[in-house]
């Protein structure tokens, strides 16, 4: 059985980058990384999802996926490397 | 540092001063570059040269291949792992699942004796493709002062870790859920790995290692949480082992006690 989450992908990302601000505000630096990663993750699959481009569940596949929405002209801006760079950040915190 | 009794030894680790010899030496990098041709597609091993190639540039101390690729048992979730002991350089825009960890001579020594099993990992399992002389002086401080990773450090992160994954099942992020529990659960198995004095493989080989200890229970949701779709109830019920096993919660006062 395929088990999906009850919310949009959009209104993850809108959560996670709520969550990461209130971390910032509180001093939790650590779950603010976090929390950015899977909200800027759960935008780009959001807007990839709608163009057909393949994710799954490898966070690699999600970074190269917004280098093509980029490539393609759906995005302005290559979000592939922030993500290469968040997932590296959020690991290292551990 | 850490010393332990049982320090596990395998055929093929010289846990002793073995290293030293150069003629074993260079059979072992040999034995390394061919393992690594082996175990990586053309791409892969196209990246590969890649970072070899950048490493060079910036004058790194050395460099592996470690990781799932290394022991030749990659999932669908694998990345492909490097460890460079060196200077940080671009790695942005390669291929989405290359993950190079970097650290410098000094940080080296640092986690090497602090205990930290990832450099260790590297040392035992990877395939070493550069060296100006650290890995090796490193496996010979392993095999010499027998360095154990440190398992407190592993217990102690896993509340940290079992709160963020608690937050996002209450989110109900289900994706993100699983990653989290897919990430603590693989602590909290190395953890009972070395406390077990056993060292831990690749993530795919550990529910096998916790089977052999007697953990099923973890190594059957770690094994869900690698391979499956569970849902955010299966992640919850997850989560709930690290409340329930009695070496978790032993491991966890002792990691928290000062000593």
């Amino acid at each position: 059985m395929l088990f999906v989450s009850p919310k949009t992908k959009r209104q993850l990302a809108r959560e996670h980058c709520e969550s990461a601000r209130r971390d910032l505000e509180e001093g939790r630096e650590k779950d603010a990384i976090s929390a950015l990663f899977y909200a800027a993750e759960a935008a780009v699959v959001a807007i990839a999802d709608c163009h057909d481009i393949e994710t799954r569940k490898h966070h690699g596949r999600k970074a190269d996926a917004a280098t093509e929405l980029y490539e393609r002209g759906l995005l302005s801006d290559d979000f592939g490397p922030l993500l290469r760079e968040l997932n590296r950040a959020r690991k290292d915190i551990w | 540092m850490r010393t332990v009794a049982k320090h596990p030894q395998t055929a093929w680790q010289r846990l002793d001063d073995t290293w030293s010899d150069d003629r074993v030496w260079s059979a072992k990098l040999a034995a390394d570059r061919l393992r690594a041709a082996q175990n990586q597609t053309l791409t892969q091993r196209e990246i590969t040269s890649e970072i070899v190639r950048r490493a060079g540039e910036s004058e790194a101390h050395a460099v592996a291949l470690t990781g799932s690729t290394a022991r030749n048992c990659r999932t669908d979730i694998s990345d492909l792992d490097y460890h460079v002991v060196g200077p940080r350089f671009k790695t942005s825009d390669l291929a989405g699942d290359v993950d190079v960890h970097f650290v410098d001579a000094t940080g080296f020594w640092v986690r090497l004796h602090a205990g930290d099993d990832f450099v260790q990992w590297t040392l035992r399992f990877g395939c070493i493709l550069v060296d100006d002389g650290i890995f090796r002086a490193g496996l010979r401080a392993v095999g010499t002062e027998l360095i154990w990773p440190d398992a407190g450090a592993k217990f102690r992160r896993l509340t940290e870790m079992q709160r963020l994954a608690e937050q996002l099942v209450k989110m109900a992020d289900r994706d993100a859920a699983q990653d989290q529990l897919r990430a603590t659960l693989t602590s909290l198995a190395r953890a009972l790995l070395l406390d077990n004095g056993i060292f831990p493989l690749a993530r795919e080989e550990l529910p096998g290692q916790l089977r052999s200890i007697g953990h099923g229970l973890v190594a059957g949701a770690l094994t869900v949480a690698i391979h499956g779709q569970p849902s955010l109830s299966d992640i919850r019920a997850g989560l709930c082992l690290l409340d329930d096993a009695d070496q978790v919660q032993v491991g966890k006062r002792r990691a928290s006690t000062p000593t």
